[in-house]
Protein backbone atom coordinates (compact mmCIF):
# COMPACT_ATOMS: atom_id res chain seq x y z
CA UNK A 1 0.00 0.00 0.00
CA UNK A 2 1.06 3.71 -0.87
CA UNK A 3 1.72 6.27 1.22
CA UNK A 4 2.72 9.82 0.91
CA UNK A 5 6.78 10.18 2.03
CA UNK A 6 7.09 14.28 1.21
CA UNK A 7 5.58 17.23 -0.33
CA UNK A 8 7.71 19.77 -1.97
CA UNK A 9 7.98 21.68 -5.04
CA UNK A 10 9.79 20.12 -7.67
CA UNK A 11 11.78 21.29 -10.67
CA UNK A 12 9.44 20.37 -13.64
CA UNK A 13 12.97 19.29 -15.84
CA UNK A 14 13.37 16.48 -13.28
CA UNK A 15 10.09 14.97 -13.42
CA UNK A 16 9.59 11.93 -15.89
CA UNK A 17 6.39 11.08 -17.50
CA UNK A 18 5.22 7.59 -18.20
CA UNK A 19 6.05 6.85 -21.26
CA UNK A 20 3.24 4.06 -21.69
CA UNK A 21 0.37 6.33 -20.18
CA UNK A 22 -2.76 5.78 -21.58
CA UNK A 23 -4.62 8.59 -20.91
CA UNK A 24 -4.74 11.35 -23.78
CA UNK A 25 -4.38 15.02 -22.73
CA UNK A 26 -5.64 17.22 -26.07
CA UNK A 27 -4.22 20.64 -26.72
CA UNK A 28 -7.86 22.54 -26.04
CA UNK A 29 -7.45 20.42 -22.55
CA UNK A 30 -3.95 21.56 -21.45
CA UNK A 31 -4.67 25.24 -22.49
CA UNK A 32 -8.02 24.97 -20.24
CA UNK A 33 -5.50 23.43 -17.77
CA UNK A 34 -3.26 26.05 -17.81
CA UNK A 35 -6.31 28.64 -17.96
CA UNK A 36 -7.15 27.44 -14.74
CA UNK A 37 -3.84 27.47 -12.74
CA UNK A 38 -3.61 31.11 -14.16
CA UNK A 39 -7.52 31.61 -12.48
CA UNK A 40 -6.92 29.05 -9.14
CA UNK A 41 -3.58 28.55 -8.68
CA UNK A 42 -1.58 25.31 -8.92
CA UNK A 43 -3.76 23.33 -6.15
CA UNK A 44 -3.50 19.97 -6.83
CA UNK A 45 -0.09 18.75 -6.45
CA UNK A 46 1.70 16.29 -8.99
CA UNK A 47 2.00 12.59 -7.61
CA UNK A 48 5.51 10.88 -8.29
CA UNK A 49 7.68 8.56 -7.10
CA UNK A 50 11.33 8.81 -5.29
CA UNK A 51 12.72 8.56 -8.64
CA UNK A 52 10.60 11.74 -10.10
CA UNK A 53 8.16 9.19 -12.26
CA UNK A 54 4.88 10.93 -12.92
CA UNK A 55 1.88 8.87 -11.15
CA UNK A 56 -0.58 11.37 -11.61
CA UNK A 57 -0.95 14.88 -13.59
CA UNK A 58 0.82 14.23 -16.98
CA UNK A 59 -2.10 16.88 -18.21
CA UNK A 60 -0.72 19.60 -15.86
CA UNK A 61 2.76 19.03 -16.38
CA UNK A 62 2.27 19.56 -20.04
CA UNK A 63 0.24 22.94 -18.56
CA UNK A 64 2.78 23.88 -16.15
CA UNK A 65 4.88 24.06 -19.14
CA UNK A 66 3.17 25.91 -21.25
CA UNK A 67 2.91 28.57 -18.39
CA UNK A 68 6.67 28.39 -18.51
CA UNK A 69 6.70 27.51 -14.38
CA UNK A 70 9.61 26.38 -13.64
CA UNK A 71 8.79 24.34 -10.64
CA UNK A 72 5.27 22.17 -9.17
CA UNK A 73 3.94 21.03 -5.84
CA UNK A 74 4.61 17.53 -6.14
CA UNK A 75 3.22 14.92 -3.56
CA UNK A 76 6.34 11.70 -3.41
CA UNK A 77 4.43 8.36 -3.11
CA UNK A 78 6.74 5.34 -0.93
CA UNK A 79 5.49 1.75 -0.51
CA UNK A 80 4.10 1.43 -4.21
CA UNK A 81 5.32 -1.97 -6.66
CA UNK A 82 6.09 -1.30 -10.30
CA UNK A 83 2.84 -3.10 -10.68
CA UNK A 84 0.69 -0.75 -8.28
CA UNK A 85 2.31 2.38 -9.67
CA UNK A 86 1.21 1.10 -13.39
CA UNK A 87 -2.27 0.54 -12.03
CA UNK A 88 -2.81 3.72 -10.20
CA UNK A 89 -2.19 5.55 -13.40
CA UNK A 90 -4.90 3.91 -14.73
CA UNK A 91 -7.04 3.66 -12.01
CA UNK A 92 -6.67 7.32 -10.89
CA UNK A 93 -8.60 8.19 -14.04
CA UNK A 94 -10.93 5.36 -14.09
CA UNK A 95 -12.40 6.00 -10.66
CA UNK A 96 -13.30 9.29 -11.65
CA UNK A 97 -15.05 8.22 -14.81
CA UNK A 98 -17.28 6.25 -12.56
CA UNK A 99 -19.09 9.18 -11.41
CA UNK A 100 -21.58 10.89 -13.37
CA UNK A 101 -22.78 14.88 -13.11
CA UNK A 102 -25.57 16.00 -11.70
CA UNK A 103 -27.10 18.25 -13.81
CA UNK A 104 -29.71 19.89 -12.35
CA UNK A 105 -26.92 20.99 -9.59
CA UNK A 106 -24.57 22.07 -12.32
CA UNK A 107 -27.13 24.30 -14.21
CA UNK A 108 -27.83 26.16 -10.83
CA UNK A 109 -23.99 26.61 -9.94
CA UNK A 110 -22.77 27.49 -13.38
CA UNK A 111 -26.06 30.06 -13.49
CA UNK A 112 -25.22 31.37 -9.97
CA UNK A 113 -21.91 31.72 -9.89
CA UNK A 114 -20.63 35.24 -10.99
CA UNK A 115 -17.69 33.76 -13.18
CA UNK A 116 -16.41 34.02 -16.97
CA UNK A 117 -16.09 30.53 -18.19
CA UNK A 118 -16.18 31.70 -21.39
CA UNK A 119 -12.59 30.23 -21.23
CA UNK A 120 -13.43 26.15 -20.24
CA UNK A 121 -15.46 24.41 -21.77
CA UNK A 122 -18.26 24.35 -19.30
CA UNK A 123 -21.81 24.80 -20.40
CA UNK A 124 -24.03 24.20 -17.52
CA UNK A 125 -25.67 21.33 -19.26
CA UNK A 126 -23.45 18.84 -18.02
CA UNK A 127 -21.94 16.65 -20.79
CA UNK A 128 -21.70 17.54 -24.53
CA UNK A 129 -24.47 14.83 -25.10
CA UNK A 130 -27.14 16.95 -23.33
CA UNK A 131 -26.58 19.96 -25.52
CA UNK A 132 -29.78 20.73 -28.03
CA UNK A 133 -29.59 19.29 -31.11
CA UNK A 134 -31.97 17.71 -33.43
CA UNK A 135 -32.64 14.07 -34.09
CA UNK A 136 -34.70 12.25 -37.06
CA UNK A 137 -37.50 9.84 -36.26
CA UNK A 138 -35.73 6.95 -37.42
CA UNK A 139 -39.22 5.26 -38.98
CA UNK A 140 -40.97 8.17 -40.67
CA UNK A 141 -37.85 10.72 -40.62
CA UNK A 142 -39.71 13.50 -38.55
CA UNK A 143 -37.34 15.90 -37.13
CA UNK A 144 -37.59 16.79 -33.59
CA UNK A 145 -35.36 18.92 -31.31
CA UNK A 146 -34.07 17.57 -28.21
CA UNK A 147 -32.57 19.26 -25.15
CA UNK B 1 -0.41 19.65 2.79
CA UNK B 2 -2.53 18.50 5.92
CA UNK B 3 -3.42 15.55 7.72
CA UNK B 4 -8.02 15.68 8.26
CA UNK B 5 -9.80 13.84 10.21
CA UNK B 6 -12.81 12.88 8.45
CA UNK B 7 -14.55 13.67 11.38
CA UNK B 8 -14.11 17.30 10.61
CA UNK B 9 -14.85 17.48 6.99
CA UNK B 10 -17.81 18.95 5.35
CA UNK B 11 -19.61 17.34 2.15
CA UNK B 12 -20.40 19.99 -0.60
CA UNK B 13 -24.35 20.52 -0.67
CA UNK B 14 -25.60 20.73 -4.10
CA UNK B 15 -22.81 18.92 -5.23
CA UNK B 16 -22.41 18.76 -9.09
CA UNK B 17 -20.94 15.65 -9.18
CA UNK B 18 -22.91 12.46 -8.02
CA UNK B 19 -21.20 9.15 -6.72
CA UNK B 20 -22.49 5.89 -7.70
CA UNK B 21 -22.11 2.85 -5.58
CA UNK B 22 -20.56 1.24 -7.72
CA UNK B 23 -17.91 4.05 -8.01
CA UNK B 24 -17.45 3.91 -4.07
CA UNK B 25 -16.70 0.67 -3.92
CA UNK B 26 -14.08 0.99 -6.59
CA UNK B 27 -12.68 4.14 -4.62
CA UNK B 28 -12.61 1.97 -1.89
CA UNK B 29 -10.88 -1.27 -4.13
CA UNK B 30 -8.57 1.34 -4.48
CA UNK B 31 -7.84 3.06 -1.13
CA UNK B 32 -7.09 -0.80 0.22
CA UNK B 33 -4.86 -1.71 -2.97
CA UNK B 34 -2.77 2.03 -3.43
CA UNK B 35 -3.91 3.64 -0.37
CA UNK B 36 -4.87 7.06 0.14
CA UNK B 37 -2.24 8.79 -1.94
CA UNK B 38 -4.06 11.46 -4.13
CA UNK B 39 -4.81 14.28 -1.15
CA UNK B 40 -8.31 15.72 -1.26
CA UNK B 41 -8.79 19.73 -1.80
CA UNK B 42 -10.42 21.80 1.19
CA UNK B 43 -11.38 25.23 2.13
CA UNK B 44 -10.51 27.37 5.15
CA UNK B 45 -13.96 25.80 6.61
CA UNK B 46 -12.89 21.82 6.07
CA UNK B 47 -15.50 22.05 3.28
CA UNK B 48 -14.27 19.24 0.67
CA UNK B 49 -13.94 21.07 -2.85
CA UNK B 50 -12.55 18.11 -4.73
CA UNK B 51 -12.77 14.18 -3.02
CA UNK B 52 -15.88 13.84 -2.06
CA UNK B 53 -16.29 10.87 -3.41
CA UNK B 54 -13.36 9.72 -1.88
CA UNK B 55 -13.75 10.74 1.23
CA UNK B 56 -16.68 8.67 1.45
CA UNK B 57 -15.30 5.66 0.54
CA UNK B 58 -12.21 6.47 2.80
CA UNK B 59 -14.95 6.79 5.91
CA UNK B 60 -16.38 3.29 4.37
CA UNK B 61 -13.22 1.19 5.22
CA UNK B 62 -12.69 2.63 8.25
CA UNK B 63 -10.06 6.07 7.74
CA UNK B 64 -9.79 8.40 10.81
CA UNK B 65 -7.64 10.89 8.80
CA UNK B 66 -7.24 11.70 4.82
CA UNK B 67 -4.75 13.91 3.63
CA UNK B 68 -5.87 17.21 2.11
CA UNK B 69 -4.58 20.02 0.57
CA UNK B 70 -6.12 23.52 1.72
CA UNK B 71 -6.84 26.35 -0.41
CA UNK B 72 -7.37 29.54 1.40
CA UNK B 73 -6.99 32.54 -1.06
CA UNK B 74 -10.37 31.93 -3.06
CA UNK B 75 -13.52 33.73 -3.31
CA UNK B 76 -16.74 31.89 -3.00
CA UNK B 77 -17.29 32.39 -6.10
CA UNK B 78 -13.90 31.25 -7.84
CA UNK B 79 -14.11 28.15 -5.31
CA UNK B 80 -17.53 27.15 -6.58
CA UNK B 81 -15.82 27.86 -10.25
CA UNK B 82 -12.89 25.75 -9.67
CA UNK B 83 -15.10 22.88 -8.64
CA UNK B 84 -16.68 22.72 -11.43
CA UNK B 85 -13.46 23.22 -13.86
CA UNK B 86 -11.50 20.87 -12.00
CA UNK B 87 -14.00 18.18 -12.35
CA UNK B 88 -14.78 19.08 -15.98
CA UNK B 89 -11.31 18.94 -16.73
CA UNK B 90 -10.29 15.77 -15.22
CA UNK B 91 -13.13 14.25 -17.68
CA UNK B 92 -11.81 16.10 -20.99
CA UNK B 93 -9.04 13.42 -21.53
CA UNK B 94 -9.73 10.40 -23.48
CA UNK B 95 -8.10 7.26 -23.42
CA UNK B 96 -5.37 5.59 -26.34
CA UNK B 97 -7.38 2.24 -25.95
CA UNK B 98 -4.64 0.34 -27.72
CA UNK B 99 -2.18 1.21 -24.91
CA UNK B 100 -4.85 1.11 -22.46
CA UNK B 101 -5.41 -2.17 -23.20
CA UNK B 102 -1.94 -3.38 -23.03
CA UNK B 103 -1.48 -1.78 -19.90
CA UNK B 104 -4.02 -3.91 -18.38
CA UNK B 105 -2.84 -6.80 -19.81
CA UNK B 106 0.56 -7.11 -18.75
CA UNK B 107 -0.81 -5.51 -14.93
CA UNK B 108 -1.27 -8.17 -12.65
CA UNK B 109 -4.03 -6.96 -10.98
CA UNK B 110 -7.81 -7.42 -11.17
CA UNK B 111 -8.67 -3.82 -12.51
CA UNK B 112 -11.89 -4.51 -12.87
CA UNK B 113 -11.84 -3.80 -9.07
CA UNK B 114 -11.17 -0.02 -9.96
CA UNK B 115 -13.96 0.13 -12.95
CA UNK B 116 -12.29 -0.98 -15.85
CA UNK B 117 -14.28 -3.68 -17.75
CA UNK B 118 -12.95 -6.83 -18.81
CA UNK B 119 -13.58 -6.32 -22.33
CA UNK B 120 -12.23 -2.81 -22.81
CA UNK B 121 -10.69 -3.61 -25.82
CA UNK B 122 -14.01 -3.49 -27.15
CA UNK B 123 -13.59 0.27 -27.90
CA UNK B 124 -10.76 -0.06 -29.83
CA UNK B 125 -11.11 -2.48 -32.46
CA UNK B 126 -12.92 -2.37 -35.79
CA UNK B 127 -16.46 -3.84 -36.66
CA UNK B 128 -15.15 -6.66 -37.88
CA UNK B 129 -13.58 -7.48 -35.05
CA UNK B 130 -16.14 -7.31 -32.69
CA UNK B 131 -18.28 -9.83 -35.04
CA UNK B 132 -15.01 -11.89 -34.34
CA UNK B 133 -15.40 -11.68 -30.72
CA UNK B 134 -19.38 -12.32 -30.91
CA UNK B 135 -19.04 -14.92 -33.41
CA UNK B 136 -20.92 -18.00 -32.81
CA UNK B 137 -22.30 -17.03 -29.80
CA UNK B 138 -25.85 -16.75 -27.98
CA UNK B 139 -26.82 -14.38 -25.98
CA UNK B 140 -30.20 -14.06 -24.21
CA UNK B 141 -32.04 -11.06 -24.66
CA UNK B 142 -34.28 -9.50 -21.82
CA UNK B 143 -36.70 -8.25 -22.96
CA UNK B 144 -37.48 -5.93 -20.17
CA UNK B 145 -34.68 -3.82 -22.32
CA UNK B 146 -37.57 -2.97 -25.19
CA UNK B 147 -39.86 -2.04 -22.50
CA UNK B 148 -41.53 1.42 -23.43
CA UNK B 149 -39.89 3.01 -20.47
CA UNK B 150 -36.83 2.41 -21.60
CA UNK B 151 -36.85 4.35 -24.85
CA UNK B 152 -35.67 7.91 -24.75
CA UNK B 153 -38.16 9.94 -27.27
CA UNK B 154 -41.07 9.63 -29.02
CA UNK B 155 -41.77 10.40 -32.54
CA UNK B 156 -43.99 13.38 -32.36
CA UNK B 157 -45.26 12.23 -36.27
CA UNK B 158 -45.68 8.07 -36.05
CA UNK B 159 -45.27 7.55 -32.20
CA UNK B 160 -42.45 5.42 -32.85
CA UNK B 161 -40.33 4.55 -29.79
CA UNK B 162 -36.90 5.19 -30.13
CA UNK B 163 -33.17 6.03 -28.71
CA UNK B 164 -31.12 9.00 -30.13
Amino acid sequence: MGKIADVQEVTLTKLVPYARNAKLHSEEQIREIADSIKEFGFINPILIDKDFNVIAGHGRIEAAKKLKLEAVPCVFIEGLTEEQRRAFILADNKLFELGDWNDINLKTEVEDVSFDFTAFSVDGGGTEENEPREIACPRCGHKVGVA
Amino acid sequence: METLKTSDLHFLENNVRSHPEEQIEALEESIKEFGFINPIVVDENNKVLVGNGRVEAAINVGMETVPAIRVTDLTEDQKRAYIIIENKLIEAGGWNYELLNSEIEAIGLDMTRFGFDKFSGMEIVEGDEIQKTFKNTNQELDFELFDDDNFEFTCENCGFRFNG
